[in-house]
């Protein structure tokens, strides 16, 4: 069994998740070998058993946490599931020190925040609660769970690039949710593949409102004086510096950017250095490959206009024709890549092995609910926080589910199949 | 009081007395008489179910509505079910008021449920006769189910369970309603006991059709499909495990079979199963694989088998130990049929390709011994109970008079009422 402890323990203090965990003997002997005789101990490989990875329950409010499902420059995305509704969540995990290293970091997050907040649309994606940690100087955003990221899915195929009847589903799916944005007074600014999320019916979801820009109620128009958004999808007039830009064909043009990029898998503007590609963007000069059909191509031009006034609008590419028209599912049709070290086609929740450790029986796991955090109340980021509800500790009543468990076996008429 | 709640409280009763019953003695006493010969008889029942259904003489007027009591609660208790008499007519009926603005459910989902029940037709699916706005409140006239819900009819005598025979009535029209509604491409995604309602004459319907979901979607029927009824936490217990699990795999219409399982459990046993446990722990049995049974002498030696090793971790529960006993003997005292048990192990399976539709189940050995209609059969199977029919003895309350009303709701006789 010693073997069996040592693994889990080893791997969680890889983990700065979890401070809580105890030093392991067997470390502190590494750490001063003078002190101890070093004993090896000769074992067959026959005898070493792998024991699979033990996840420690870890509670932020309501919410369980599961694995990670990415990482970004501000933090670590991860799954977790609501413990009163069972639904999943994802929760962003951002910790002050690193946004402060970034550029307007702190201030892109809290805009970010007071944006979602307000949003409520099937192709935008929802802020569900808002945790923060002053202790630890994290922050959690607790939001609807996405399957799978456009790019993901992009990057699991050959070619970096979907069929046309795939796109246009997604495109279709990404102008409503960016007609919304745009009637909501917002541009979002940085609109590419890895910026929109698919649930597991395959709704589009636009997220990462991080450096999006509300226009003032009283602004005569949407114009925007700054850009952060990623390079390759900027458009010319970004590209050459101008002080002042028409929001939303910014957007209109990273859209064009997106939709050349999954039907081709390729980028109409390249450059070796974000110089040269600025250079690049600023000539406006690309081509549309001729696999693609007129149709596609008279659209994709429309978006890719240099001069931001004879680009299309949004309403204009709604009422496109080859927006308008239907598409039929082929065959080639991409579909959702397996997830995790064992390729799980189906993506299932990574937090069932933290519930098997929140519920297992075993009496010596109290000392882990210990790493409940009492979280104060005020949200920092938020100035005109109305009622999202923060949930203020998060304790769970551990004696209670083992009273309960007692009986469950009897009451809840239950054998194992 | 959430469900939930109410569940456990149920179940805990059970431990502490079987012979407690949590309910007014009044309403025994008055169920002692048979149901036919009540204020409202059996014929005229009959005749309202008929012509209700295809009937427009229910306007959406207040004027035509004599409220009398409220008979219970929806809508996460924003919402009274009253008794009423439909003037015209003089028949009785029940109204749901939902109070629109302190209601938390999304105003689409209300309409949602409307638009779906006047779609549907179906002798067991619980009709809406009409709605509208009064002020912020939204009605909605439904036929009077006189005996409540299978969950009241198990609060109010039935603490340890129904009979077989009442069950597999019951499951059967249950089967029944869910065989048209998966025909139709309707997932109903909350059945459940108290989602089951008895009428005078013992007609089942089944109700509770806010949580329901189309596979139709964009006018094509879709094979699988992935909501998750995120606002409807009182059915988790209930849900399949390929809801609850969210993944790509989805659900379809037999998820609902599962649901039916788990009701079979709860109207046989007297308590839902999972119900004494955080549902996280619910979650985590299911996709293990756990499969609730009936308790019964069969099944009992292995629960509390079960049970036993449990003891071993934990000590000092005591109290509970004796609530086993009894439950123990309950369960030893009675047997279910081997039909019963294999109809609850198949409605369970976890794989959806191994688990049988509506329609199969409808030709299981369970109902092979029903030949008559529900209807004729269920009031001798249910009694002592007696249908809420005798409204001349009723206080008469003021229209529009619902929070009076609700003060009210514990002096009546039906405490638990429906849950819609």
């Amino acid at each position: 069994m010693a073997d069996g402890d040592m693994v889990p323990q080893a791997m969680t203090l890889v983990e700065d998740e979890y401070p809580h965990v105890r030093m392991d003997p067997f470390i502190s002997i590494m750490e001063d070998p003078d002190e101890v005789p070093f004993i090896i101990h000769r074992v067959d490989s026959n005898e070493i058993v792998y024991q699979p990875r033990r996840r420690k329950a870890k509670l932020i409010g309501k919410y369980l946490m599961g694995d990670m499902l990415g990482e970004g420059s501000y933090g670590k995305v991860k799954e977790c599931i609501d413990t009163e509704s069972l639904c999943r969540r994802a929760v962003k995990i951002l910790k002050r020190r690193k946004l402060r290293k970034i550029p307007n970091g702190e201030q892109n997050v809290q805009r970010e925040i007071q944006l979602l907040k307000r949003l409520q649309h099937r192709h935008v994606i929802r802020l569900l609660d808002v945790h923060v940690n002053d202790e630890k100087q994290k922050m959690y955003l607790i939001m609807e769970y996405c399957v799978c990221e456009l790019q993901e899915m992009l990057e699991s195929t050959k070619d970096k690039k979907f069929p046309i009847c795939q796109s246009h589903n997604y495109f279709g799916q990404l102008v409503e949710g960016l007609e919304y944005l745009h009637g909501q007074g917002i541009v979002h600014k940085d609109i590419k593949p890895s910026n929109l999320l698919l649930t597991t019916d395959e709704t589009l979801r636009i997220t990462d409102l991080g450096v999006a820009e509300k226009l003032d109620m009283f602004a005569e128009d949407d114009t925007c004086r700054t850009s952060q958004g990623s390079p390759a999808f900027q458009p010319p007039e970004i590209a050459n510096g101008l002080e002042t830009f028409v929001g939303f064909k910014v957007d209109v043009w990273a859209s064009g950017v997106t939709l050349y990029n999954m039907t081709t898998g390729l980028y109409p503007f390249e450059g070796d250095n974000i110089y040269r590609l600025f250079v690049n963007i600023g000539k406006g000069e690309y081509t549309i490959p001729d696999t693609l059909d007129s149709l596609l191509s008279n659209l994709l031009t429309g978006m890719l206009q240099t001069e931001p006034e004879k680009r299309l609008g949004i309403q204009q590419i709604k009422r496109h024709d080859w927006v308008i028209k239907k598409l039929s599912r082929t065959p080639d049709y991409v579909p959702f890549p397996p997830s995790g070290e064992e390729g799980d086609v189906y993506r299932s929740m990574s937090v069932v092995q933290y519930l098997e450790d929140l519920h297992s029986g075993s009496p010596s796991d109290d000392e882990e609910y210990d790493d409940s955090q009492i979280f104060s109340d005020n949200i920092p980021y938020s100035a005109n926080n109305n009622a999202q509800p923060v949930v203020k500790e998060n304790t769970i009543p551990e004696h209670k589910h083992k009273k309960k468990r007692a009986k469950s076996g009897l009451l809840a008429s239950c054998k194992q199949s | 009081m959430s469900l939930l709640q109410q569940c456990a409280c149920a179940s805990s009763k059970t431990k502490e007395s079987p012979t407690a019953v949590p309910y007014s003695r009044k309403h025994q006493t008055t169920s002692a008489s048979p149901p036919q010969n009540d204020g409202l008889s059996q014929g005229e029942d009959n005749r309202i179910h008929s012509t209700m259904m295809s009937s427009g003489s229910f306007v959406p007027d207040t004027k035509h509505y004599e409220l009398y009591t409220v008979i219970g609660r929806g809508c996460n208790d924003t919402a009274g079910i009253i008794l009423t008499k439909h003037i015209p007519s003089s028949k009785h009926i029940a109204i749901k008021k939902t109070n629109l603005e302190s209601c938390d459910i999304d105003f689409s989902v209300l309409q949602n449920e409307v638009i779906l029940c006047r779609q549907l037709q179906h002798e067991k699916v619980l009709p809406i006769l009409t709605t509208f706005i009064h002020d912020h409140e939204l009605w909605t006239v439904m036929p009077l189910m006189a005996y409540g819900s299978c969950k009241d009819l198990i609060h109010a005598y039935f603490t340890n369970g129904l009979s077989e025979q009442a069950s597999s009535y019951i499951l059967r029209d249950t089967l029944l309603a869910l065989e048209y509604l998966h025909s139709k491409g309707i997932i109903h995604r909350s059945v459940r006991a108290s989602h089951i309602l008895v009428a005078a004459n013992g007609n089942v319907c089944l109700s509770g059709l806010r949580d329901a979901h189309s596979m139709i979607q964009r006018g094509r029927r879709l094979r699988i499909v992935h909501d998750y009824p995120q606002h409807f936490v009182r059915s988790l217990q209930w849900l399949a495990p390929e809801i609850l699990e969210q993944n790509l795999m989805g659900y379809d219409c037999l998820s609902d079979i599962y649901s039916v399982g788990i009701t079979a459990c709860e109207l046989a046993n007297g308590y839902a199963p999972f119900t004494d446990m955080p549902v996280t722990q619910m979650l985590l049995e299911k996709i293990n694989g756990t499969k609730p049974v009936l308790a019964d002498c069969t099944t009992i030696a292995d629960l509390v088998g079960e049970e036993n090793t449990n003891q071993g971790h934990d000590s000092g529960i005591d109290s509970e130990a004796t609530n086993s006993r009894e439950i123990t003997d309950l369960a030893n005292a009675r047997k279910f049929s081997h039909h019963f048990h294999n109809f609850v192990e198949i409605c369970l399976e976890k794989s959806l390709e191994t688990r049988p539709s509506a329609s199969t189940l409808l030709g299981h050995s369970f109902f092979k011994h029903l030949k008559k209609k529900t209807s004729e059969m269920l009031p001798s199977l249910i009694q002592p109970l007696s249908p809420l029919t005798d409204i001349s003895k009723l206080p008469k309350a003021q229209a529009g008079d619902v929070d009076d009303l609700a003060e009210d709701i514990n002096n009546m006789s039906m405490e638990e009422g429906w849950d819609f």
